[in-house]
């Protein structure tokens, strides 16, 4: 097992990795941008080091001051948490050459699934069912008009080097097409270096649902059910639950097995998250997250194991500790994402939070690294703290969830509460009935009433 | 602030910490003003911080017991702290721009770059930050006289840590 974890992240993440390493007994290293200094986990940890200043290419992305803290430190194990260095496959690689853990999978998966063409041919080869669409890179405007018209209109035109939902156009017609290629190639080249694109058929009102797996890299790997991530503005996941409204027991068997049996022919070491859109009864792969998700703590909460835990003890060499037969998903989770935000705009609200009260009592998890008179600082994103209840079934979760959002109090800065005590109120929410457009359909209707 | 150790914690109950001594070093910081007291022993370093004229000292050591001791209040940095604060301020103050370790000689049985005390002009070479075998020249930012030097040879140092005061 490691002696030292150094922790690369910040927020939230960073406090969540630092607590599962001490209950393993872990010492924890935390690295901070000067903007970071009176950050929660950093408090807590039993070293920190100041790595540069707020700007996270200078700080939480600089590979070397990375190193170096490792260096000074004695750590043998680095969390990357999600975002930043995760998925950086060459950071991946250098800290195995110093001979330092990375927790998380092998670089060549990150490579793998870093690239979405790839991610899809692999996923394709592994018996994942896809989106019809493009084999590979769009070569010219002749080819992807073919394709589109085999594939049938609407397209959607997305960028290999993308994810997170950014470096995509909708093709409603072919007259449409010429310009989502050359836009979508422009914000391609332009956020990750990279104008290749392929093309997908554009499902109309599709559900986002994913899976989380776990492998052990010796050959084991299980699936711990899904979560519904539908709700989404502008492709940043708000609400997320597990499991999903939608689905039955024989289709997460049955989906969740493909995955458990592909991840484990791939050798697939550590948590990752399979994404599928969810139409008409027909799952498509759409990527592979090779990482610890924001919404891990919805499975958490109907499954009991600890994800991060698992992470640390797979990437100390430990085999799966459970099988498939052990995981039971019981009751159900609701994550609400509580962002520094205007409610109505969106616009970021960073400043010092002037009081702070989370809510409590059976089934009420905050994971937060905010506390009373915090100073959020402005160089990041704008998420505080995630709310997630669990309850024994739907209904008692979304009670539950109502109750704690009206005990949540966060006063000196705007946050994303106020949307939230509505959306739990909402009849289609309460029902479950939405799509990955619903939200921003009703965003956009309460805007128009306002 | 909790500086890097250089080496593997120890895992115990407490951290290895005697609450006395926590208690005692309360005692002295409340007794003499002082905003802060910091001790080191057998590895372990212990530091109290309290806000001056205002709360008692037992207030700081609060929750976490084994962690040091950060202000519980909300309130702004004290701006009549002690002198440990006062090198951040200081133009003069000699600011690592990057992590690793400092070596105040250029090899083991040199002399050092500088002492204190010395005249130093804008470009002296004042010391090396060393981090993964690349050495790299921290030099003087202006001239004037080496009043302090505030880090040990092979200390680890941090991104912003006051390395030396040129007056």
């Amino acid at each position: 097992m490691f002696d030292k974890i150094l922790i690369a992240n910040r927020g939230e993440i960073a406090l969540r990795v630092l607590r599962a390493a001490k209950e393993l007994g872990i010492a924890t290293v935390a690295v901070y941008s000067t903007a970071d200094k009176e950050a929660m986990h950093v408090k807590l940890a039993d070293e920190s080091v100041c790595i540069g200043p707020p700007p996270a290419r200078d700080s939480y992305l600089n590979v070397p001051a990375l190193l170096a803290a490792c260096e000074i430190t004695g750590a043998d194990a680095v969390h990357p948490g999600y975002g930043f260095l995760s998925e950086n496959a060459r950071f991946a690689d250098i800290l195995d050459e110093h001979g330092i853990a990375f927790i998380g999978p092998k670089g060549d998966h990150i490579r793998l699934m870093g690239d979405k063409i790839e991610a899809k041919r692999t996923a394709a080869r592994l018996g994942i069912p896809c989106v019809p669409g493009s084999e590979g890179a769009i070569e010219s405007e002749a080819e992807a008009a073919k394709i589109a018209a085999e594939v049938g209109y609407p397209v959607l035109v997305k960028a290999a080097a993308g994810g997170g939902g950014r470096g995509m156009r909708i093709a409603n017609s072919a007259s449409e097409l010429a310009n989502a290629l050359s836009s979508a190639k422009l914000e391609a080249k332009s956020a990750f270096g990279d104008d290749a694109v392929y093309i997908e058929k554009y499902l109309a009102k599709p559900r986002h649902i994913e899976f989380q797996v776990l492998g052990d890299g010796k050959g084991a790997a299980i699936h711990l059910g899904e979560r519904d991530c539908s709700l989404q503005r502008r492709h940043q996941k708000v609400w997320e639950e597990g499991p999903s409204p939608a689905l039955n027991a024989a289709q997460r068997e049955e989906i969740g097995g493909v995955c458990a049996r592909a991840m484990a022919e791939l050798g697939y070491i550590g948590v990752g998250t399979i994404e599928f859109l969810y139409e008409n009864g027909g799952f498509y792969f759409i990527e592979m997250n090779t990482r610890i998700q924001v919404e891990h703590p919805v499975t958490e909460m109907i499954t009991g194991i600890d994800l991060v835990n698992e992470q640390i003890k797979i990437a100390a060499g430990s085999p799966l500790s459970f099988t498939q037969e052990d995981v039971h998903i019981q009751g159900a989770a609701i994550e609400c994402r509580l962002n520094a935000e205007h409610p109505g705009t969106f616009k970021p609200s960073p400043g010092k939070i002037s009081y702070f009260h989370p809510p409590g009592g059976l089934g009420v998890r905050v994971d937060s690294a905010a506390y009373q008179g915090y100073v959020i600082p402005p160089y990041y994103d704008s998420l505080i703290g995630k709310l997630i209840v669990h309850g024994r079934n739907r209904t008692e979760a979304m009670m539950r969830l109502r109750r704690a959002l009206d005990e949540f109090v966060v006063e000196g800065v705007e946050t994303t509460l106020p949307l939230y005590r509505t959306l739990v109120r909402n009849l289609d929410v309460q029902n479950g009935q939405y799509d990955i457009h619903w939200l921003e359909g009703f965003l956009e209707s309460e805007a128009t009433k306002a | 602030m909790k500086k890097p150790s250089g080496k593997p914690a120890v895992a115990s109950e407490t951290g290895g910490f005697d609450l006395t001594v926590v208690a005692g070093l309360a005692k002295i910081a409340a007794a003499n003003d002082l905003s802060e007291v910091e001790v080191e022993r057998e590895g372990m370093r212990i530091r109290v911080a309290r806000q001056r004229q205002a709360v008692t000292a037992t207030h700081v050591v609060a929750a976490p017991p084994v962690a040091v001791a950060a202000p519980v209040s909300t309130a702004a940095p004290n701006p009549l702290a002690a002198e440990a604060a006062a090198p951040a301020e200081n133009p003069g103050t000699v600011k690592s721009p990057m992590v690793g370790t400092a070596y105040l000689r250029p090899t083991p049985d040199a002399k050092p770059f500088v002492e204190v005390g010395a005249m130093v002009k804008t470009g002296d070479k004042l010391l090396l930050v060393e981090a993964m075998k690349t050495f790299n020249e921290i030099v003087a930012h202006r001239s004037g006289k080496l009043t302090q030097i505030m880090v040990e040879d092979g200390a680890p140092v941090e991104y912003g840590q006051a390395l030396m005061v040129i007056e």
